[in-house]
């Protein structure tokens, strides 16, 4: 049986079973932006890149 | 707002977190293939000769252009399962944010690919070579932008530390014993040898310490790309109160470790570090998915 309608879950089953699907891969690939896009996307939000450290993992600071 | 979390937070941390496990790839790897080149050793010929830099290949990590080809697979496979939403203005408004939150990461110039699956289950993916989905039961819960970007910047971690092509160098290795299907069989028979069936290792759990690293990285690439870094641990708590038993969350909490152990850690990695840093949520600027 095909599912062809509907919004179900996503399942191991289904993932197991899945069959490539190459014009939704060249849709979402299609859709992809530049960083320079994405950037003045960000302006636009008013947000501004800043340095932060990564967090260490709580183990290491004993 | 913050307050609330934190107490949340603090909460999820009583529950007894376990303590965290090695992670030792390399060592691993290492022992595989002395044992690959055991079973190598004793047939070689001269016609053979390749046989031990083969086995080293196999040792080394896979190029960008490998990796790419792999997670293109695997992303395709995916979409089989679950095709993207229909609504390009909410794709691109995905990939603008997802970009912004990649740009903050160690791999900047990866091409990027973001995307919202029709789904009705709360999960994301991550696939190696910068392809990234949420599912729709998923972005449908998002209060803000900052949360979507919480949410992307974990899966931008995953990708960034390659921690699912690690399983599947795991796997590359383990093969070796099959070489001879690698000679005869084509790169697409190879390919899929090496990722198994269908979009399967989105099936596969990652090593809990990696959820929690990519969970204390989402947070920094959050704050780094100017949000409320706290976008993230939101969504965690309120993914915590759905039912274990539901549905939705039957394969996120399979393959990840509880909310409330989640947010109990990063909870311990913060501290007191993000007092001081705030930034937008921009809820307005949320993009709303048709119903």
């Amino acid at each position: 049986m095909v599912a062809t309608t509907g919004i179900r879950g996503l399942n191991e089953e289904e993932l197991k079973s899945a069959k490539f699907n190459e014009a939704e891969l060249k849709r979402v690939e299609a859709w992809s932006v530049s960083a320079a896009e994405a950037q003045q996307f960000a302006a636009q939000g008013k947000l501004s890149a800043r340095p932060l450290e990564y967090l260490p993992a709580p183990a290491a600071q004993r | 707002m913050k307050m609330g979390i934190r107490y949340m937070v603090l909460l999820a941390a009583l529950c007894g977190l376990s303590t965290a496990q090695g992670f030792d790839l390399k060592q691993d790897l290492k022992k595989k293939l002395e044992e690959a080149k055991q079973k190598v050793q004793p047939a070689e010929t001269p016609s053979d000769a390749a046989a031990p830099s083969e086995a080293q290949a196999l040792l080394a990590d896979f190029s960008v252009d490998e990796e790419i080809k792999i997670g293109r697979q695997i992303a395709g496979n995916l979409l089989g399962a679950s095709p993207l939403v229909p609504d390009e203005a909410l794709q691109v408004y995905v990939n603008k944010v997802g970009r912004w939150v990649a740009s903050q990461s160690e791999r900047p110039d990866l091409a990027w690919h973001f995307g919202v699956i029709e789904s009705a289950d709360i999960n994301a993916f991550a696939i190696p070579g910068g392809y990234v989905f949420l599912t729709r039961g998923l972005y449908q819960r998002l209060r803000n932008e900052a949360e979507l970007a919480g949410v992307l910047a974990h899966e931008v971690a995953h990708v960034t530390r390659k921690h699912h092509l690690k399983i599947l160098q795991k796997s590359k290795l383990l093969d070796i014993g099959a070489k001879a299907l690698g000679r005869q069989a084509g790169e697409h028979d190879r390919l899929r040898n090496l990722i198994g069936s269908g979009a399967e290792v989105m099936a596969r759990s990652l090593d809990k310490d990696a959820e929690y690293e990519a969970d204390r990285m989402g947070v920094v690439l959050a704050g780094r790309a100017g949000y409320d870094p706290f976008g993230l641990p939101v969504v965690l708590q309120q993914v915590g109160q759905v039912k274990k038993d539901d549905t939705a969350v039957a394969l996120l909490f399979k393959t990840h470790p509880h909310p409330d152990a989640r947010l109990g850690q990063l909870d311990l990695a913060i501290g007191q570090r993000f007092d001081d840093l705030s930034g937008p949520t921009l809820e307005s600027r949320l993009y709303r998915l048709r119903p």
